[in-house]
């Protein structure tokens, strides 16, 4: 990617975000979808004369017109992968762990925040292994879908490998990051930064990788191939993050850090592996959907007590094991990619046999309690989650299908696949 | 309501291989705390595996819990929280097949559980970075008789507190595979040092049907 220092608002290539606008936004642990000015949505016959005419307004109006699908794709990432639901009970346990406590504990609770009080010699031991408990389900929930934020190295020797797992005790992310896992997978960014004097500034960005790096990869996507169905090839371009200019009078650092992490991590990470042996790639958007869906759908929980947890196959783990096992640039510039098992017969049979044994929400008792509310609401998505599922004859995703589906009922243009083009052509060298 | 366990690393390995109902049999035959103390062993195990991803957590330990710090040695779960973090499905083969193999060594022969010292956690960290070598489709056979054989040490090892060892003609009975490919897949076994073996008759001949054959730990 290719930074330079004229002048032009980073955020307009947030795609969630314009400014003080925000499109859409999602909730996992509140299972809520919440969508902007929807009422005033652009129909598609709006979007193409705009594009006609200012490429950025219409790119603003594409936005807005696709932040229900974009929502909506997290949504199902969130509910219909194994990751998402792992957060997502993991999110209710936590919640649970608290209700519980606060309606049973005997004693006179410390001012908050309580964690503070840990180490306090009258601190009770019911206390403790509460706040114990708590601790290890937010790091488990961490492992899943909180990445810590990139940080910035002047090293270049990666920018040709897709991922790169670092030991956080060795590296300037243990220094850094606020959740600290004993390895932190990420895509080494490259940036090439131009300043004023025409002096180039190479750095690379360490980028982890999480659900929501692998869930953005799927809602832009989606997006993008809808605006190339509806409207044609010129919004999808102006949809990808492409060139991106920032104006600071600050320093390198300081420009540095008002560069967005691209929501398309994933691309450029696919496009890396595609692009071996300095090939082009030309990947089938359906591929993305296919590894991303692959990467989130091997995700457990193994273990969780009040001293130890143990998570297996978080998103990067298992991204990174496709990544570096199986994908070649053959596979990858080769038609959509057929990978077994997008979700393991047995994880999807053990999530099933879990919803099964929740109570129906219909039959939790409200007595007033903290606890009720909180197993209705998760009764309730979560039995929705098993219907939905047992309504598909296979428990895999739909979605690779739901975009060609869409862009049939906005009557779009028929014909050839769609191409995702991440080479670099003067785009993105990342 | 139902819920993850508190402690269910063991319990999460037993059932991927006998399923969850047969599971529960064996896990109330070993009793709760056993149980418990050989999930303290397997995540005292983590701390142990090269590159292995344990996560300490110190934070309610420190003088300022906003703020975590890492302490890679204090590999201890009573001085600190551990998360581990495992990979490459480990789940399925190597977590089950070295639960396994730790329950039978602590809990067979009847007697009382006894300290695992370091050398079997590092026969076990061996085990466990030779399992996880085991790679589909190309080991499926493999893959196959090994979880046979820790299915049936569960179920004879650890139920009836025996030193139990399969024997090879047990093997290709209970995989269904044909003897040529179940002596294959010793063969492969044996060459990862994931099992041991008894000779029936002279030392490094496989073909023998009474040849037996545990997880080499």
């Amino acid at each position: 990617m290719v930074h330079r220092p004229v002048s032009a608002d980073w955020k307009e290539s947030c795609f969630s975000i314009d400014g003080a606008h925000v499109f859409g936004k999602f909730s996992q642990r509140f299972a809520l979808v919440s969508l902007g000015d929807i009422a005033s949505a652009p129909s598609a016959e709006n979007v193409r004369e705009a594009i006609r005419t200012d490429a950025a307004a219409a790119k603003k109006l594409a936005l807005l017109r696709y932040a229900p699908v974009h929502e909506h794709r997290h949504f199902l990432d969130a509910f219909g992968t194994a990751a998402g639901l792992c957060a997502f009970r993991l999110h209710f346990v936590a919640a649970m762990e608290f209700a519980k406590f606060k309606s049973r504990y005997a004693g006179k609770l410390p001012p908050p925040p309580l964690v503070h009080h840990y180490r306090d010699a009258d601190c009770s031991g019911e206390l403790r292994a509460f706040l114990r408990r708590f601790r290890l389900i937010d790091q488990c929930i961490g492992m899943i879908c909180a990445a810590p934020r990139p940080v910035f190295s002047q090293e270049v020797s990666h920018w040709s490998q897709a991922l790169v797992e670092f030991e956080t005790g060795h590296t300037a992310l243990h220094e850094t990051l606020d959740l600290s896992p004993p390895t932190v997978i990420c895509f080494p960014q490259a940036i090439v930064l131009l300043v004023n004097d025409g002096k180039e500034v190479r750095v690379t960005r360490y980028i982890p990788v999480d659900f929501g790096t692998l869930t953005e990869a799927n809602s832009q996507m989606l997006q993008r191939e809808l605006a190339f169905h509806e409207v044609g090839q010129e919004l999808r371009e102006a949809l990808v993050s492409g060139n991106l200019t920032v104006e600071t009078s600050g320093s390198v650092g300081s420009a540095l850090n008002r560069i967005p992490v691209p929501y398309d991590t994933i691309d450029f990470l696919l496009g890396r592996v595609a692009k071996v042996h300095g090939g082009t790639a030309h990947i089938d958007p359906d591929t993305i959907f296919r590894v991303t869906e692959w990467a989130m759908n091997r995700t457990k929980i193994v273990a969780l007590g009040d001293r130890s947890a143990v998570v297996a196959d978080v998103p990067a783990q298992a991204l990174a094991s496709l990544v570096n096992n199986k994908l070649t640039p053959q596979l990858l510039n080769g038609g959509p990619l057929e990978l077994n098992e997008i979700m393991p017969p047995v994880i999807a049979k053990a999530w099933l046999d879990y919803i099964d044994s929740l109570p129906l929400w219909t039959d939790v008792p409200e007595d007033g309690s903290l606890e009720s509310p909180l197993l209705i609401l998760y009764s309730y998505v979560m039995k929705e989650v098993g219907r939905t599922a047992t309504a598909h004859s296979k428990v895999r995703s739909r979605i690779p299908a739901t975009i060609h589906h869409i862009a049939r009922l906005s009557g779009a243009q028929q014909g050839a696949a769609p191409s995702v083009h991440t080479s670099a052509q003067g785009r993105n060298q990342c | 309501m139902p819920d993850i366990p508190a402690e269910s690393l063991f319990s999460e390995a037993l059932a991927s291989l006998v399923g969850p109902g047969e599971a529960l049999r064996i896990l109330k035959n070993i009793g709760t705390g056993r149980i418990a103390e050989l999930n303290g062993v397997l995540i005292r195990f983590f701390a142990l595996v090269e590159g292995g991803d344990v996560y300490v957590d110190d934070t309610l330990k420190s003088a300022n819990p906003d703020r975590p710090s890492l302490v890679p040695d204090a590999l201890q779960p009573e001085d600190g929280l551990v998360l581990v973090r495992i990979r490459e499905g480990a789940t399925a083969l190597a977590l089950p097949v070295l639960g396994i193999a730790l329950g039978c060594l602590k809990f067979a022969g009847g007697g009382g559980p006894t300290e695992l010292l370091s050398p079997v956690l590092e026969g076990a960290k061996a085990l466990w970075e030779n399992v996880i070598r085991l790679r589909s489709p190309e080991d499926d056979d493999a893959i196959v008789t090994l979880r046979y054989m820790a299915c049936v040490n569960a179920r004879k090892g650890l139920v009836g507190r025996v030193h139990y060892a399969a024997s090879t003609s047990e093997l290709i009975e209970g995989t269904s595979m044909r003897p040529a490919r179940t002596v294959a897949a010793l063969r492969k076994l044996h060459e990862l040092r994931v099992i041991d073996v008894s000779w029936e008759d002279q030392a490094g001949d496989f073909s023998k049907a009474r040849n037996s054959w545990s997880i080499g730990l």
